[in-house]
């Protein structure tokens, strides 16, 4: 079973606002049965003000769809449509004090539903949020490489045996072929920076606030400070910055950007900076 | 929570230890600690539990000799040792048969082997009850098959295989066979001795033993390579000083699972047939997963249309009731298990499967206050769902999965 926090089970066990709204003006649907991420979100919205006077909901889903659907009701009444419509999956994560990774895309359902019923209201059609293909990563090393010291003459030469080396071959010839992450990091250090392009920052930019909810959950956060290259510096704060397993799920932040651009990115905390 | 005592519905996870089994394990650890394979009077306690435990895991599942019990650290390595023994001793043969509902310890073990060691695995579909496609398995065997192996009883539906004739069916191919009965050592009375089956393996803390400690049954005579190699302990079959407490306790386990089971089982299977029929008739949409009559008698596996496992299985833990959904209670995913899939059970249902597993410890007074409980969870929830009006299921151009 999943660790949810105190406020999923909250909303899980006593949802508020849930069933439908009769008068409803603007219904907005996302997800679906056999993901178990099914939302309907009900809203009425006064015509003149554009302000959420009430919002209910129906969802199919196990413990965190129902809480996040609730949660979703709970974060927009009483706003405006222009501010609702700027609320996003990560709100909804926070609202609830974090979800597990795997019940992300309960959140997105919100996110999509609200989108939807914000459309119907404004007599758009709702247009489907941009997603690129997914691309194979090219990198399978997702943990930032510790700088080594050369290893004795023979030491290296024995090591170089064991990855395969060719004779001949030149050290960051043999590195490349078996570490493409530590071959780019060299790059990085003798080679031009090449900039990013604003497309990719938002778009690293957005992984990490997507993800920020499975760091506050385990009561710390983290923060995009600046992108150089293919270098993406990141601060870790509160529990995180110490934390073991920290940076197992800063792989999992790294792996996602490089899976989302398809070019391999190297996540650095703050912390391995100083 | 509520005040009334807790009610653990969850024995195919894992099951309470028998007090008598505790008993004798205590003073294993601070009195007679002594290594078994040790000359002094430490040691020899130790070894006389283990003696005990062999002779009674031997009655327990009705094998010819005590020499065949080989003690492990549980039933994944048992059934690992059991099948690496097989490929390991017979060179020329490079194939396993295997079905697609097995545990896996030994699915993710064949993938490896299949991944890393080139052995070819045939996994054998099953029917919408849940039942072995025994033609798919006869069009599977050949004199490439190293060695068969099927569960004797499916840990989520409760299905029992035929392993008798499966077994037979595979010695007619000179391929070993070998069974997990993980699942069903202890739940139905189960006899090895002159079948064909060669290897069997079991977990003690399915039948009320301790955790950490199983066997392997390896019938006498068949060819055996041994996983962990070192020391001599278990006629050196395998390695390692021998856990002398936990055997010892899972010997207590298995004597008094031995000596209860045929009187056991039926009731057991009463009150579960009891729970069964309760559900059906007060919950609509609903529908009982694996063929009713070849279960063992504590499973009861059922799909309920329309409403997600985890949400019930919550709901129940807060009521005070340990059950399990038939979706990510192993991995983590959030998949139907591979179970329902290989079932073909429809969508609207796959997400709906809770697990209730009896012991003999289940009342009829637990099976009632279950009775009580449930429906409404089932209805809160539906009443919760974009798909569920008043009268049923409310999916445009969709037929229900379940009457």
């Amino acid at each position: 079973m999943f660790d949810y926090s105190d406020k999923v089970k909250e909303y899980f066990f006593k949802p508020r606002n849930a069933g439908v709204l009769e008068d409803a003006n603007a219904v907005g649907e996302a997800g679906s049965l056999d993901r178990g991420d099914a939302l309907k979100l009900m809203l009425r919205i006064n015509p003149l003000s554009e302000m959420i006077e009430e919002a209910r909901f129906l969802s199919h889903g196990g413990g965190s769809m129902i809480a996040c659907s609730s949660a979703l009701t709970e974060l927009v009444r009483g706003k405006s449509v222009d501010e609702a419509s700027r609320l996003t999956s990560a709100d909804i994560a926070q609202f609830l004090d974090g979800l597990p990774p795997e019940k992300m895309h309960c959140t997105e359902s919100g996110e999509k539903a609200l989108a939807a019923a914000i459309a119907a209201f404004r007599g758009e059609t709702p247009v489907a949020p941009e997603r690129r293909p997914a691309q194979p990563a090219l990198v399978q090393i997702a943990v930032p490489p510790k700088p080594r010291r050369a290893p004795p003459p023979a030491a290296a030469a024995m090591a170089a045996r064991e990855a395969g080396a060719a004779p001949g071959m030149t050290l960051r010839e043999l590195i490349a072929k078996n570490n493409p992450l530590a071959a780019m990091q060299e790059e990085e250090t003798t080679g031009p920076v090449e900039p990013v392009s604003e497309d990719d920052a938002s778009v690293i930019s957005k992984i990490i606030t997507e993800m920020r909810p499975i760091f506050q959950r385990d009561k710390g956060d983290i923060e995009l400070l600046e992108i150089k290259g293919r270098q993406v510096f990141v601060r870790l704060s509160g529990t995180c910055a110490s934390c073991m397993m920290a940076s197992q799920t800063l792989s999992g932040v790294q792996k996602k950007i490089m899976e989302t651009l398809g070019r391999p990115f190297r996540l650095i905390p703050s912390t391995a900076r100083a | 929570m509520s005040q009334l005592a807790r009610i653990y519905l969850d024995n195919n996870a894992t099951t309470r230890v028998v007090e008598d089994a505790v008993a004798a394990m205590m003073p294993l650890y601070t009195e007679d600690y002594g290594n078994p394979s040790s000359a002094h009077a430490f040691g020899a306690a130790a070894g006389k539990g283990m003696r005990a435990a062999r002779k009674a895991v031997q009655t327990l599942i009705g094998a010819d000799s005590e020499a065949e019990i080989i003690f492990t650290s549980g039933g994944t390595e048992a059934n690992t040792t059991a099948i690496r023994s097989a490929l390991a001793v017979q060179e020329g043969r490079r194939e396993i048969i295997t079905s697609t509902v097995e545990h896996p310890a030994i699915l993710q073990l064949c993938d490896a082997l299949e991944k890393y060691e080139g052995m070819k695995v045939h996994r054998i579909p099953v029917d919408a009850q849940g039942r072995l496609e025994i033609d798919a398995y006869r069009a599977a065997l050949s004199d490439r098959v190293a060695v068969v192996s099927f569960m004797w009883a499916n840990n989520e539906t409760g299905v029992i295989f035929p392993v008798e004739g499966l077994a037979e069916l595979a010695h007619e191919h000179g391929a070993l066979f070998h069974t997990d009965a993980v699942q069903a050592a202890g739940k139905t009375p189960i006899s090895v001795a002159g079948t064909a089956i060669d290897m069997l393996s079991l977990s003690a803390h399915k039948f009320h033993g301790p955790k950490g400690v199983g066997a392997l049954y390896l019938k006498k005579g068949v060819a055996f390579q041994p996983l962990l190699r070192g020391g001599k302990q278990e006629r050196g079959r395998r390695a390692g000083t021998e856990n002398a407490p936990a055997v010892t306790g899972a010997g207590i386990a298995a004597e008094i699972a031995a000596a209860r089971v045929a009187e056991d089982a039926p009731r057991i299977a009463a009150l579960r047939d009891k729970l069964e029929t309760g559900i059906l008739e007060r919950v609509s949409h609903c529908a009982v997963l694996g063929a009713p009559r070849d279960r063992v008698p504590n499973t009861l596996c059922i799909a309920f249309d329309l409403v997600e496992g985890e949400g019930i299985v919550m709901k129940l833990d807060r009521a005070g009731i340990a059950a399990s959904t038939g979706s990510a209670c192993a991995s983590g995913a959030v998949e139907p298990s591979h179970v329902v899939r290989a079932m073909g059970v429809p969508f609207t249902a796959a997400h709906g499967v809770v697990r209730f597993s009896l012991s003999r410890f289940t009342t009829e007074d637990e099976i009632d206050r279950l009775l009580e409980t449930l429906p409404a969870i089932v209805a809160d929830l539906r009443a919760l769902s974009p798909f569920w009006s008043d009268n049923g299921p409310n999916l445009p151009g969709q037929a229900p999965a379940a009457q």
